[in-house]
């Protein structure tokens, strides 16, 4: 078959999809490693989020308030993590591996007690696709950005006001202080617990969206135990793959997104390379990211450090 | 006026102590020795039993079975093929002396662990070509290769531009088997038809099967033969939200998908369980391997055809009534 402009068209469009959810979780994450949160817990979050956003369309019918009990419920397990990471100041390392196992268990315990599983979800058109009149139909990009999900496009917006709020405001400035430098911070009276803690809830906040547009946007409202796939690290590398810049995560999404969409469009066209090998790819760049963070000097100097006044 | 007191002579009290131990005492050891002659059966799922159409419908077999012929029953649920030898081991340990295998994936451990308990019974459901001439373990066979064959042929039977997809799981032996079929299926209904073959990688992941096969019918595929297990809703949501058709498996689905399903094809999971039961009480399980084929009515298709030309109903049943009677090679 082909490379056609349809290809490509499928091609892009796919990655913007399969990228959006990553995004979301992604925009979250930035904020915690930017004030020094490694939060290795974000898959979980995902999850919590995912499961909360079935629970809630199945009580209510409506996509939209199963949209924000996702969000709802990323929050709470944000804060149970923020407690343990933020406060009680855990190893962050150890403490996301181990909520990310306790979510598994703990979703899929709920899913059989609280979950309808013959449950038909209604049309979740209203959250799941935005045409932009007039652009939609353009040739190539049509389809990939001006057909998507509104809960995408205000991830969009998301990435810009978090690039001015991180770059030009005094509550950017301070997160940003508290991630390169607990103790100055201490020293100039930030509360590094509040503010790490604050990170944290916000990152519950976006990941609890990335869950629900992953259960509610691209599997049509059904939830399966350990829905995310691993997406929630995927999502921790693309910050580090960014260099920590919410605006180069957009792209950095979208490549992700590229990536696993080639697995398919790939095969599909009949690329004549392995279907295994093409199904790695997304966590081959990955691996990347992650020796990136050993390179250079663009990430939070304190990232994955608990703060303990005067350990120094 | 006081509180009335009642008395019991020591030697009298003593006599009913002792009467009272015997009665539970017997009681206690009539129970024990009923327990001890009940069948205890355990089921292994790869899965849960709670979510999906593959372990449910095992699991609903199973709990009959075990109703109808006074077995206690237990399950133990996602269970990996890697740690489905430990899981067995520590069944057979306890004393369970029927072991219910849901999953062809547990074949090679039931040959490790079967030797070890040689007064268990393991059973394996879905697909076997060996038992390794053990006698504990006997085998419920699934011939896949005939399923796969008729979900290819009833896909191209229906469809009208000629283009069919097939979204498979992960890139396993019996994946890549049941997609030769699928295509051997397809290209005897409608010979030059074109078959897109994906692999998402994953049972689990709704989100990746949906997206492959809103990929697939954008390129002209009307019709979609899901094989990914759990994963099949997102192919069957994509067909169902973009107006194309596409098969239920192991059940019937077309309740759940009542404008994409044409037809189920459906496993005889009670009747296979049921055979399990009766030949355990009758001390016959023996390491056979039973097959289950359209000679023998193993598995079928759900009628009528829905959303399709009755023409392809007939067809189909044309096709396996000739495969169940070995009239034709599918090989």
């Amino acid at each position: 078959m082909p490379f056609d402009a349809i290809t490509v068209s499928l091609l892009l469009a796919a990655a913007v999809r399969l990228g959006a959810p990553i995004l979301l979780a992604a925009l979250g994450e930035l904020v915690s490693e930017r004030a020094g949160v490694l939060n290795i817990g974000l898959e979980g979050l995902m999850l919590f989020g995912a499961f909360g956003a079935v629970l809630g369309l199945q009580h209510s019918n409506d996509p939209v308030i199963g949209l924000l009990c996702g969000a709802g419920s990323g929050l709470a397990a944000a804060i149970m993590l923020g407690v343990a990471e933020a406060v009680l100041r855990a190893d962050q390392i150890v403490t996301g591996i181990g909520f990310n196992i306790l979510a598994v268990g703990a979703t899929s315990l709920l899913r059989q007690v609280a979950l309808n599983g013959s449950y038909n979800a209604p049309d979740l058109r209203a959250i799941s696709m935005l045409r932009i009149p007039g652009l939609d139909h353009l040739p190539i990009v049509g389809r990939a950005f001006f057909m998507q999900s509104p809960v995408l496009y205000a991830a969009v917006v998301v990435a810009v006001l978090l690039w001015l709020m991180l770059r030009f405001t005094r509550l950017g400035l301070i997160i940003r202080a508290v991630g390169e430098g607990a103790e100055a911070a201490d020293a100039a009276g930030i509360s590094v617990t509040l503010v790490r803690f604050g990170a944290m809830a916000f990152t519950g906040l976006c990941a609890g969206v990335a869950g629900s547009y992953l259960t509610l946007v691209a599997s049509g409202g059904v939830f399966v135990d350990d829905a995310i796939g691993g997406r929630g690290y995927l999502a921790v590398a693309v910050v580090i793959f960014s260099r920590w810049n919410p605006l180069w995560i957009l792209l950095a999404s979208v490549l992700f997104g590229f990536a696993d969409a080639l697995q398919y469009q790939g095969q599909e066209i009949g690329l004549d390379i392995s279907p295994s090998l093409l199904l790695m790819s997304p966590f081959v760049l990955a691996l990347v990211a992650w020796v990136l963070m050993g390179q250079g000097n663009a990430g939070p100097s304190e990232i994955g450090q608990p703060f303990v006044r005067g350990r120094k | 006026m006081g509180k009335p007191t009642y008395t019991i002579a020591r030697r009298r009290f003593v006599g009913l102590s002792l009467g009272a131990a015997v009665v539970s005492g017997t009681a206690l050891s009539a129970r024990r020795a009923l327990a001890a002659d009940q069948v205890e059966v355990a089921g292994i799922f790869s899965g849960s039993v709670t979510q999906g159409n593959w372990d449910p419908p095992g699991y609903a077999a199973l709990a009959k079975m075990a109703k109808k012929y006074g077995f206690k029953s237990s399950y133990v649920e996602n269970t990996a093929d890697e740690a489905a030898a430990a899981v067995m081991r520590q069944l057979a340990a306890r004393g369970v002396q029927l072991i219910i295998c849901h999953s062809s994936g547990f074949s090679a451990a039931i040959e490790d662990v079967a030797p070890q308990f040689p007064q268990t019974q393991f059973v394996l459901y879905s697909y076997a070509s060996t038992t390794g001439g053990l006698k504990n373990y006997t085998a419920w066979s699934v011939n896949w290769d005939q399923y796969g064959f008729i979900a290819g042929a009833t896909a191209a039977y229906a469809s009208k531009t000629k283009h069919i997809g097939i979204v498979s799981g992960g890139e396993i032996p019996s994946e890549k088997r049941s997609q030769q079929f699928f295509i051997k299926g397809a290209q005897y209904a409608a010979p030059g038809i074109t078959v897109d073959a994906v692999y998402t990688g994953s049972f689990t992941d709704i989100a990746k099967a949906k997206e492959i096969a809103t990929g697939l019918i954008a390129r002209g595929a009307d019709v979609l033969i899901p094989s990914a297990d759990l994963a099949d809703v997102g192919t069957q949501q994509a067909a169902g939200e973009n107006g194309a058709l596409t098969l239920g498996s192991y059940i019937d689905q077309s309740k759940d998908y009542p404008d994409a399903v044409i037809t189920s094809t459906v496993l005889n999971f009670d009747a296979s369980y049921d055979q399990m039961g009766a030949l355990m009480v009758a001390g016959k399980l023996d390491g056979t391997i039973y097959e289950e084929d359209l000679s023998n009515n193993g598995w079928g298709v759900v009628t009528p055809f829905l959303h399709t030309d009755p023409a392809v109903q007939a067809k189909v049943l044309d096709l396996m009534g000739k495969i169940g009677k070995n009239q034709l090679n599918i090989e």
